[in-house]
């Protein structure tokens, strides 16, 4: 049986008798952000995050007003030091690691242009936020992030771990840009993992 | 009802140096290439996995990778008529090694941003993460998955795997 939404007229099936069984599968799409065209964000927010998965995972292509280094943050935590990060990353030319400890966000594609600013071009991220829902231990997340410009000086490929110093089980998430905000054409989209 | 992350097409090509998926679906948000793979090359030169979307032959790929090989990290660019995704194994390996290689191209379908895609890749004794651009807005409808070099074949247990994933 199909139900119609008296708020939008968009129809879809019911869960009630008469309709085959629905399971949402074991890779569950929970919440997604975009920047419109023409518009900007200073901040995309993912709230009231269920604690039924296992593992969340967050796919990105973004863009900045700036070239920029994006922040995630857990649960609103803007602490000073509650937050560690562990990064390789390849330019073209050479190879670099780094690390920031004690920091008030996760830094992700952190070389200062790792966000997009170019006009028809995304950085593209998927994060990993692995057991985001136990109360006994740090949260740890696992990133891979890459920008390629066909430039030769901005390019860049990151692999990064971080951890958010917290036992609290993860139900907020904010993402936003260091100093400038999420630009047009921005896609964030967030998935729960089962195990 | 279909699922959220799910199977889109499957190819196990026991010849040829290149497989073509077509008509895929702008329903996804992302797609994601799984490729178990290893050709039959057994000279020294070198020889690179790569894609092409929508039949595109003009230089309108570029990449940037990072490699490890064990002793060493480099980083170098890639550009021309295809995208690298990487060096995979060939007969100058062990029998019975894969190279894995997994695709990712998030908002593939989007048609106004060139198509930025993450490519991680283990084979012929490296390790690369490596970030292509497509300089084209065009939606993603086609992909080919190839070998470089035209005399380079892939042998039986290749496998190429493309998902989509959905987002609500």
């Amino acid at each position: 049986m199909s139900v119609s939404s008296v708020k939008t007229g968009a129809t879809g099936i019911s869960l009630l008798t008469g309709n085959a069984f629905y399971d949402p599968g074991d890779f569950a799409s929970i919440a997604t952000g975009t920047v419109a065209a023409g518009a900007t964000a200073s901040v995309i927010t993912f709230s009231s995050i269920p604690t039924t998965y296992t593992h969340l995972q967050l796919r990105m292509l973004a863009r900045g007003t700036a070239s920029d280094t994006m922040y995630v943050r857990f649960n609103n935590d803007s602490g000073a030091t509650n937050y560690d990060n562990h990064r390789l990353n390849g330019n073209g030319s050479t190879v670099g690691a780094d690390g920031r400890i004690n920091y008030s966000a996760l830094f992700v594609s952190s070389r200062g242009y790792g966000i997009s600013s170019t006009v028809n071009i995304g950085s593209a991220i998927v994060m990993d936020i692995l057991d985001y829902g136990n109360t006994n231990k740090y949260k740890v997340t696992k990133t891979i992030s890459g920008q390629e410009y066909n430039s030769g000086s901005t390019d860049d490929i990151e692999y990064t771990s971080g951890s958010w110093k917290s036992t609290s089980a993860v139900n907020r998430i904010d993402v936003s840009l260091a100093t400038s905000t999420l630009a047009q054409y921005t896609h964030i989209a967030l998935y729960g993992v089962k195990a | 009802m279909p699922g959220t992350y799910e199977p889109i097409a499957t190819s196990s090509p026991t010849s040829g140096n290149s497989v073509t998926f077509n008509s895929i679906s702008s329903s996804y948000t992302d797609l994601i290439i799984v490729s178990s793979i290893r050709t039959d090359k057994t000279s020294a030169s070198s020889d690179t996995y790569a894609l092409r979307f929508n039949g595109d032959t003009n230089s309108n790929y570029s990449a940037v990778i990072m490699r490890g090989d064990g002793s060493s990290a480099t980083s170098f660019k890639s550009s021309g008529t295809t995208m690298f995704c990487g060096e995979v194994a060939d007969n100058n390996n062990t029998s019975g090694i894969f190279s894995p290689n997994i695709v990712s191209i998030t908002n593939y379908s989007n048609s106004t941003t060139y198509k930025t895609a993450i490519i991680q890749n283990g084979g012929n004794n490296y390790l690369e993460r490596c970030a292509g651009l497509w300089r084209s807005t065009s939606a993603i409808n086609s992909i080919t998955l190839m070998m470089n070099n035209s005399a380079s074949s892939f042998v039986s247990g290749t496998t190429i795997t493309i998902y989509g994933i959905k987002a609500a």
